[in-house]
Order: C-alpha cells, then structure tokens, then sequence
C-alpha cells in the first residue's frame, strides 16, 4: 500500500488511517515507547497485547472495528514492525504474541568520555 | 490471576522503594507469593531493607539480562528476612551494586524488551500471586514498559510543587498506555499539611483518586532502611496506610 506521495487517506478510510500511521509514525521498528504516539483505538491494540503479551485476530478485529481480512492486513504490517510474532500456526483465529525483547537501546549512551574512562577503571 | 504492579515515580527521593518493600511484606503476610523486581539498575536499593549486601547475592537482574542466567535463578527468597510471621512467601530480585556491573549497564545499555519476558516468566515459575516492580524515578523506555505491562501503577509522590508538574506527565503517559488501574499515593507529607487537603489538591490536579495520603514519619527516617517499617511499627499510621493500599491492590 502507498501513501507517502499522496500524504494520508481520508479520514472515513479507517483501514487506510491505520495502515498509513503504522507506516509513517515510528520509522522502522515499533519499539515501546513508540506506542504513545499512536492514536486510538491503533494505540489501544498495541497496550493490550503488550500487557497481556498476547493479541487474536478476532480482538483486534473488533478493537479496530475492521472485518476480519482487513484487521490482518494491520497485523501483517504490526508484525513486520517486529511488535507482534507471527504464530506457528495461523487457524481461524490466529493469536500472536508481543515481541519486546531483542531490541536493544542504549538507555545512555551519550555519557563524557572522560566518564566512561573512568567507569572502565572500575 | 496474578497481577503486575509497578510503583513508580517521576522524582527520585519519594520513598518509593520503602514503600514497594512494605507493600510487598504484608502481602507476603497475608498468605501471598510476592515477588519484587528492583529494576532500578542505575542505582538499586531496595536489597537494603531485607538486610542483603553483594555477598549474598548469588545472581542478579543484570545477569538475567546479559543472559547469564534465568531469572528464577536471580530469585532470592527472603521470607525469613521479614522477621514476622509469614504465611506466603517473598522473593527479591536484586539489580547488581558491584560498581562495575552497573558501569557496564551505563555504557552498554540492554534489551528492556527481555524485562518483560522475564516478568512474565517469574510470574509463571515462581507462581506468583503479586509481582511488584520498583522502578528507575523518570521516564524512559524501561519505565514504560513496566507501566505498559502492568495491570496496576502505582503512583508515588511528596506534595512538592516539582513532583506536581513531573507527576502530571507521568499520570498523562500512563492513561495513554491504558493502564487498568492507576494508584496515587502522596509520601511524606508534612505534619504542618492537612491530609485531607493535601488529598483534595491531588485529586483535582490529576482527575484520579488518591489512595493514601502518608504523613511524614521520624520513626521511618530514624529506619533508615535498616528493616521493614511495618515489621517494626505494625501500629503506625504509616502502617495503616501501607495497609490501606494493600487492600486496593487486591479489591
């Protein structure tokens, strides 16, 4: 799906919307503090499968009010933004979990090095 | 169905870590199995109050998190620190105070993403009823996701004009992570304020209910982290106050 010419979709093309911020809000990966930039009810699948580490179809299909085959496309791209983990088995209802760890970032990495000399003489 | 609960503060200095300990200790004498995760890894604590230095721990956060070891085996039981009768059981992951682990977590960084599965696996291997995170002051994205992962935040600070603006933020970044349940509790108060105005203030600033207004106490600063407050003063108003969050936690 292209947007990025054609800036983002009207605002009664829910599916649009929500695949356009996916695409457009964090970069590359969806990391956790990323999620505070989505707005709802986008920001509301990704709180509920990181707190319950989980997140089905059918859920999101009804957090998102999309039909079934829509609100796959949206997991499809989550899952390619490396926040969801595509399950070994898909089925009717297919539950994917949240995937968190394996994505470092350095919580300071901008310390002097006059500092960072001295903690390697510790 | 167990729960996650992270207390959390904007500022450093609210008695954030006495007051996970203290909470942690009566739901571990209610008859619960409590686990307590300090993942303030700059500057940890929290071990202080049950009476551990480095040399009893064995392992700790930072070695789950360099893949050293499972978490379970960070686990430390320390039931029989609490000196009080214990029906259920309390376990203390500690967060390394040898200088240079922390130094390296300060150059290196580390997956926060592991934290959460490491919750969710202490949860499940230890069969917790409780986990309580203590976590860094601030925000960041290991703060974050604590509070993402939580089905309770709790909320901790003193009645001081910076913790008001830095509280709100706080407050604003949970509601937009959905947090279940948001708990407020206002610390060392001054005997000068009135509690019931000071509750009032609170509640108007942030549009939520403030669970405990505590007042500030001698008896817990001439503590000193030297043991659990409630072990100790199980008749304080400090006391009936941990008490009074404890019954929130489980309603």
């Amino acid at each position: 799906m292209q947007f990025s010419k054609s800036g983002p979709p009207k605002k009664d093309d829910r599916l649009g919307n929500y695949m356009w911020e996916l695409e457009h809000r964090p970069q590359s990966k969806i990391l956790p503090s990323d999620v505070l930039k989505f707005s709802d009810p986008l920001r509301a699948v990704l709180n509920q499968a990181a707190r319950i580490g989980r997140i089905s179809l059918s859920e999101v299909s009804k957090l998102l009010d999309l039909p079934p085959e829509q609100a796959q496309r949206v997991i499809d791209l989550i899952v390619e933004k490396d926040f969801l983990r595509r399950p070994s088995s898909l089925g009717d209802n297919p539950v994917y979990e949240t995937r968190l760890a394996v994505r470092t970032r350095k919580l300071n990495d901008e310390l002097p090095k006059e500092i960072l000399n001295k903690l390697d003489d510790l | 169905m167990s729960k996650i609960i992270s207390i959390h503060s904007f500022r450093g200095g609210t008695g954030k870590s006495n007051t996970t300990a203290n909470l942690a200790a009566l739901l571990a004498m209610d008859g619960f199995r409590v686990g307590i995760v300090d993942t303030d890894i700059q500057s940890p604590g929290i071990h202080v109050i049950f009476g551990m230095d480095d040399s009893d721990m064995k392992h700790s956060l930072n070695d789950y998190l360099w893949g050293k070891c499972d978490i379970k085996d960070a686990a430390h039981d320390v039931t029989g620190k609490l000196g009080a009768d214990v029906k259920g059981q309390l376990f203390l992951i500690p967060s390394s105070i040898k200088a240079g682990e922390i130094a390296r977590i300060l150059r290196e960084g580390y997956d926060v993403g592991l934290l959460t599965d490491g919750f969710r696996d202490l949860v499940d291997k230890l069969e917790l009823d409780y986990l309580l995170i203590d976590t860094h002051p601030g925000l960041n994205e290991e703060t974050l996701l604590s509070m993402a992962i939580s089905q309770a935040l709790i909320i901790i600070m003193r009645p001081d004009s910076q913790d008001y603006q830095g509280t709100a933020v706080t407050v604003d970044i949970a509601r937009k992570l959905d947090v279940p349940n948001m708990l407020m509790v206002v610390n060392k108060t001054p005997q000068a304020f009135e509690l019931e105005d000071v509750r009032e203030r609170v509640e108007k600033s942030f549009n939520c209910e403030v669970v405990s207004v505590i007042p500030h106490s001698e008896e817990m600063m001439v503590l000193a982290s030297s043991e659990l407050f409630v072990v100790r003063y199980p008749d304080d108003p400090v006391t009936k106050e941990f008490r009074i969050i404890v019954d929130k936690i489980k309603a």
